[in-house]
C-alpha cells in the first residue's frame, strides 16, 4: 500500500536515531569490556580478557551478584503473591468499581520512584514513623535497627515499586480469559477454587510469567534504593557498576559488569518470552 | 417436525417446572413471570427474537444467573437455590467455550474428574464413548484452537453429555455453523437425543430449526410465553398474529365480523368468530390459483389479484399479489414457470384462522 | 443480544480483604508522606503534631529548587518532541512496512523499556564521552528521549492498530495520495493515542532519574536536585515537593486515563501497557 518514498521517510529516521543512540552505546559497552584502565587514569584500547578474569576470580563480584539475585528473586515473589490476588479481585469480582480500582493500582505506578523510596525511609528509620509508632504504643522499647539500611529495606522499598508492574500483565492476561469459560467449568461440576486451579491460573500463566520477569530484571538491575536504604549490606550489583563510573574509576571493568548484566538480562527476556509464548493458549 | 413415539403414548414425566420465574437487569424486564415445564426425554426449543429472554432464561436453568422471584423445581427438589457445580444440568454454549489449554479428551473428561466417585479407567472409557459417539475420537489428543468450529461443536456436545446430566441446555450451538453443515447438525442432534433419551432444552432463533427438531416448541416474546405446543399445532393453530408471521409466511386478513361473517376488504366468508374485529391468519400455500371447476359459496373465497413479483424456491414459486383494493398478499403455488397479470385465486374459509392481534410485529 | 452479566455467584470475603490490603500497602507511605509534610516536628516521629504550612512556604521560596524544576520542565518537552517524532515513524513502520530487521528493530527499541535504566545510562555515557560531548540537559534530554521512544512506540502502534483500514483506502480511492491521506485521515484519527502518550512521555521524563543520574552536567533536574538534597540528609521540605510531585502525577493519569476510554471506548488496556509502565523508573 506504500511508495518507497513514504516507506523511507517512516523507516529511516528512528532506525538511524536507535543506530546512534542504543546500538553504537551498545557496541561502545562491549568495546570497553576489554579494555583497561591505567594508573594515570586514562583508558587503555589494548584489547584483553583481564576484567572477566578479576570478575570470575575476585570474590566480592559473584557474591554481590548472587546477594542481587537473591534479593531480585524476593521482590519478584512478594510482587507476585501481592499482585496476583489483587488483579484477581479487580478482574473478576470487582463488578462497577473495575475501573475505580484498576486507576488505584496504577497510581502509584506513575508516582516517581523516588518519591517512593523516600517515603519508606522516612518510614522505616530509626526516628521514622513506624518505630516511632511501635514506641507510641508500647509494642517497643527501642527502635528497630534492622528496618532501613538492610537488604530488608531494599526488598520492601522494591516489592512496593513493582508489584503495580507485577499486576499490570497478570491483570491483561485474566481479562483475556472468556467469561464463558469459568461458566462452563461450573457447569461442568467445579467448584470456584477447582476452577481456579484448573482454568484460571493455567491460562493466566503468561501474564504472570511476563509480571514476575519484569519484576525480577528491574529489581536486579536497581541501585537507587539500595543507595538509600540499603545501607553496607544491602549493597547490589549496580551500585559496584556506579562506584566503578564514580569515585573508583574503572571505566572497562564496570562496562564489563553491566555487559554481563546486560547478557543476563537479555537471556531472561528471551527466556521469558519463549516460555510464554509456549503456554498461551488463545 | 416430529411425530409422536411409537409407543403406546404413556403419560409423560415431569421433569424441570419453572414457576413464575421474574428477572430483571436492573430496570430492564427480561422475564416476566415465566412459568414453564419440561418433560422427561423431551426436546423442547425456547424459539425468540433477540431480547426475547431465551438466553436468560437458560442460564437460569444453568445457574448462572438468579431470578428476582419465582422457583425452578426438578425431580422433586429446588433447582434454583443450588449453585450452578451443584446441579444435575449441563450446557452447550453458543460460543462451545472448550478449555483452550486442555486437549479434546481432557475437555470431554473435565466434568467427570470433577466428580470424585469415578474411577479413572471408567473416566476413560466413558470418554471414549462420548467422543466416539460425536465421531471425534480421531481429534481427541488435539487442542481446540486445531479443530474447526464443527468440530468445536461437537466436542462441546460431547463434554456435556458425557456427565449423564438430567437435562441438557443448548444455547443457540448451530449458529454459528454454515447452511448446510447446520441442517446436517439439527438431524444429528435430533437423533441423538432420542438415542440418550435425556430432555433437551434448546435455545433459538431460528423458526425453521424449532420445527425441524422440537417436539414441543415455547415461543417466547418480550419476556412473555407466547405460546407453548407442538410444531404442528403452532403452525396450524397460532395464537396470536405474532406467533402466525414468526413462524412461517402468513397472510394477516383484518376483518369485521357481523353475523358469523367476516369481512375485509373485498373477502368475507363464514366463521364462528364472535361479532367485532377480528384478525385471520391465511398461509400462502392454502391460497391456490383458482381452478374453473369451484364455485364462489361461503366456504371458499375467490378474488381477482395483479400478479406483482415471483421468486423461485424450489418446488414452489412464492408470488406476492395486489388486490383490487391495495391489499398486498403472498401465495405459495407449485413452480409454474413465469406468471404475470391479473389471475384468479382462492382459499377456502376454514383455512383462514382466527389470531389474537399482537401490537407487536417480529 | 448483549449477555448481561450478573455478579458472580460467589464473593470470597478474605479476597476483598487481601485487596484492600494491598491497597493499604500501595498507598500507606505515599499517605505518611502526605501527612508528614504538614507536620511541624520534622519528617519522623510519631504521632504528627504542630500543624504548618512552612515547608510548603519554603518550598516556594528555594531557587534551587525551581531551578531544578524549570529544567525538568524543558527537558520533559525536548523529550516528548524527540520521543513523539520519532516513535510515531517507528510505530508507522512496525505497523505497515516490511523490510530486513524489521524484528530486531522492533526489539531494540522496546528494549530501553525493560532494560534497568543503569545500563541506558552508562552506555549512553560512554558514547557522549567518546564524542567529545559535555554532559548537560542536552544529553538528559537525547537519553529521555531515547529511553521514551518505545512509550511513544508502543502507544501509538496501539492506536494504529484499532483504525480503520478502510478509511485510508477510501481517501485513496477519492483522489488523494499517501502523504495527503496521512495528514487528513491517518494523523487525526491517532490524536488521542498521540496526546496520551505525550502525557504519559512526560509525565515519565519529569520522574526519571535513573538514566538522568548518569547524564547529569552542572544543572539538575528536579529528581536529581531532591537526591543530591536527600544525600545531605531528610528534610521535610522533600515531603513537600513530595507531595506537590504525587498531586500533579494523580491528574496526570486520571487524564491520561480518560483520555485511553474515550479514544478505545473501553478501559481495557492491554500488554502494551505492561512495556509501557516498565518504563517508570
Amino acid at each position: 500500500m506504500f511508495s518507497r518514498a513514504y516507506k523511507t521517510a517512516v523507516t529511516v529516521p528512528p532506525l538511524l536515531w536507535v543506530t546512534v543512540f542504543l546500538l553504537v552505546p551498545y557496541a561502545l559497552l562491549f568495546c570497553y569490556s576489554f579494555w583497561t584502565v591505567s594508573p594515570a587514569q586514562t583508558i587503555v584500547h589494548h584489547w584483553n580478557l583481564g576484567n572477566y578474569r578479576e570478575l570470575l576470580q575476585v570474590h566480592v563480584y559473584f557474591q554481590t551478584l548472587l546477594r542481587s539475585m537473591w534479593i531480585a528473586a524476593r521482590v519478584m515473589l512478594l510482587a507476585l503473591l501481592l499482585g496476583y490476588p489483587l488483579a484477581y479481585y479487580v478482574s473478576f469480582h470487582a463488578g462497577a468499581r473495575k475501573d475505580l480500582l484498576y486507576q488505584l493500582v496504577i497510581i502509584p505506578l506513575w508516582v516517581s520512584y523516588l518519591v517512593r523510596a523516600y517515603a519508606w525511609k522516612t518510614i522505616l528509620g530509626s526516628d521514622g514513623v513506624l518505630n516511632t509508632l511501635l514506641q507510641y504504643v508500647h509494642l517497643t522499647r527501642h527502635p528497630v535497627e534492622f528496618l532501613l539500611y538492610s537488604p530488608f529495606a531494599v526488598v520492601l522499598t522494591l516489592t512496593h515499586i513493582y508489584t503495580p508492574f507485577a499486576f499490570l500483565p497478570i491483570y491483561a492476561s485474566l481479562e483475556h480469559i472468556p467469561r464463558n469459560l469459568v461458566e462452563a467449568s461450573h457447569d461442568l461440576g467445579a467448584s470456584p477454587l477447582q476452577t481456579f486451579w484448573r482454568v484460571i491460573l493455567p491460562l493466566s500463566t503468561p501474564g504472570v510469567l511476563a509480571g514476575a520477569t519484569f519484576a525480577f530484571v528491574l529489581s536486579l538491575g536497581d541501585f537507587l534504593a539500595p543507595l538509600l536504604l540499603g545501607g553496607p549490606s544491602g549493597i547490589m550489583i549496580s551500585n559496584i557498576v556506579v562506584s566503578l563510573f564514580g569515585a573508583a574509576y574503572n571505566w572497562p571493568l564496570g562496562a564489563a559488569i553491566s555487559l554481563c548484566m546486560l547478557l543476563l538480562v537479555i537471556s531472561l527476556l528471551f527466556l521469558s518470552e519463549r516460555l510464554e509464548k509456549k503456554w498461551s493458549f488463545s | 417436525m416430529t411425530s409422536p413415539t411409537t409407543q403406546p403414548a404413556a403419560k409423560p414425566q415431569l421433569l424441570l417446572s419453572i414457576r413464575q420465574v421474574v428477572k430483571s437487569f436492573g430496570k430492564l424486564a427480561v422475564l416476566r413471570a415465566i412459568s414453564l415445564h419440561v418433560d422427561e426425554g423431551e426436546f423442547l426449543t425456547v424459539l425468540g427474537e433477540s431480547g426475547s429472554g431465551k438466553t436468560t432464561l437458560l442460564r437460569l436453568i444453568a445457574g448462572f444467573e438468579r431470578a428476582d422471584s419465582g422457583e425452578i423445581w426438578m425431580a422433586g427438589e429446588r433447582l434454583d437455590l443450588l449453585p450452578p457445580y451443584r446441579r444435575r444440568v449441563n450446557t452447550v454454549f453458543q460460543s462451545y467455550a472448550l478449555f483452550p489449554h486442555l486437549s479434546v479428551r481432557d475437555n470431554v473428561a473435565y466434568g467427570l474428574r470433577m466428580q470424585k466417585k469415578i474411577a479413572p479407567a471408567d473416566i476413560d472409557k466413558r470418554v471414549e464413548n462420548a467422543l466416539a459417539m460425536v465421531k471425534m475420537s480421531a481429534l481427541a489428543a488435539s487442542k481446540p484452537a486445531k479443530i474447526s468450529g464443527g468440530q468445536q461443536q461437537r466436542v462441546a456436545l460431547a463434554r456435556a453429555l458425557v456427565n449423564r446430566p438430567r437435562l441438557l441446555l443448548l444455547d443457540e450451538p448451530l449458529s454459528a455453523l454454515d447452511a448446510n453443515l447446520r441442517r446436517q447438525m439439527q438431524l444429528e442432534l435430533k437423533s441423538l437425543q432420542r438415542e440418550v433419551g435425556i430432555s433437551f432444552v434448546f435455545v433459538t432463533h431460528d423458526q425453521e430449526e424449532a420445527m425441524v427438531m422440537s417436539d414441543r416448541i415455547a415461543l417466547l416474546r418480550n419476556g412473555n410465553l407466547e405460546q407453548v405446543a407442538t410444531p404442528r399445532e403452532i403452525y396450524s393453530r397460532p395464537a396470536t398474529s405474532y406467533t402466525a408471521l414468526l413462524i412461517g409466511h402468513t397472510n394477516l386478513l383484518r376483518c369485521h365480523v357481523e353475523r358469523g361473517v367476516a369481512r375485509c376488504g373485498g373477502f368475507q366468508f363464514r366463521t364462528s368468530v364472535p361479532d367485532g374485529p377480528a384478525v385471520f391468519s391465511v398461509r400462502p400455500e392454502h391460497i391456490r390459483l383458482a381452478s374453473t371447476t369451484l364455485s364462489a359459496s361461503g366456504d371458499s373465497v375467490h378474488f381477482r389479484a395483479r400478479i406483482v413479483a415471483q421468486s423461485f424456491h424450489g418446488a414452489t414459486d412464492l408470488l406476492q399479489v395486489e388486490c383490487a383494493d391495495g391489499l398486498k398478499l403472498s401465495v405459495s403455488v407449485p413452480s409454474h414457470g413465469a406468471l404475470n397479470g391479473q389471475r384468479d385465486f382462492e382459499f377456502s374459509a376454514a383455512d383462514a384462522f382466527a389470531v389474537r392481534d399482537s401490537e407487536e410485529r417480529p | 443480544m448483549e449477555l448481561l452479566v450478573s455478579a458472580t455467584t460467589h464473593n470470597p470475603r478474605w479476597l476483598g480483604i487481601y485487596a484492600l490490603l494491598v491497597f493499604a500497602f500501595l498507598y500507606l507511605p505515599i499517605l505518611v508522606l502526605i501527612v508528614y509534610s504538614f507536620n511541624g516536628g520534622g519528617v519522623g516521629g510519631f504521632p504528627p503534631h504542630n500543624f504548618t504550612f512552612s515547608w510548603y512556604r519554603m518550598l516556594l521560596g528555594d531557587g534551587a529548587m525551581w531551578e531544578s524544576v524549570l529544567n525538568s520542565l524543558a527537558v520533559a518537552l525536548a523529550a516528548m518532541a524527540i520521543s513523539l517524532l520519532l516513535g510515531i515513524p517507528a510505530a508507522l513502520a512496525l505497523d505497515r512496512a516490511s523490510f530486513p530487521g524489521k524484528a530486531a528493530f522492533r526489539r531494540l527499541v522496546l528494549l530501553p523499556l525493560i532494560l534497568p535504566g543503569i545500563i541506558t545510562g552508562l552506555s549512553l555515557l560512554m558514547l557522549f564521552v567518546d564524542m567529545g560531548m559535555r554532559l548537560s540537559l542536552l544529553t538528559i534530554t537525547l537519553g529521555h528521549g531515547t529511553a521514551l521512544i518505545s512509550v511513544a512506540t508502543t502507544d501509538i502502534f496501539a492506536g494504529l492498530q484499532k483504525l480503520d483500514r478502510a478509511q485510508e483506502e477510501a481517501s485513496l480511492d477519492l483522489g488523494a495520495n499517501y502523504w495527503q491521506t496521512f495528514w487528513r485521515v491517518t494523523l487525526p484519527n491517532l490524536r488521542l493515542p498521540i496526546i496520551g502518550a505525550a502525557l504519559l512521555i512526560f509525565t515519565l521524563s519529569m520522574d526519571e532519574i535513573a538514566v538522568s543520574f548518569f547524564l547529569i552536567g552542572r544543572d539538575n533536574t528536579l529528581p536529581l536536585e531532591i537526591w543530591s538534597r536527600l544525600r545531605r540528609g531528610m528534610t521535610p521540605e522533600i515531603n513537600a515537593i513530595s507531595t506537590v510531585i504525587f498531586v500533579f502525577s494523580l491528574v496526570a493519569i486520571v487524564l491520561w486515563y480518560r483520555l485511553r476510554a474515550r479514544a478505545e471506548g473501553q478501559p481495557e488496556l492491554g500488554a502494551e501497557w505492561v512495556e509501557t509502565a516498565a518504563a517508570g523508573s
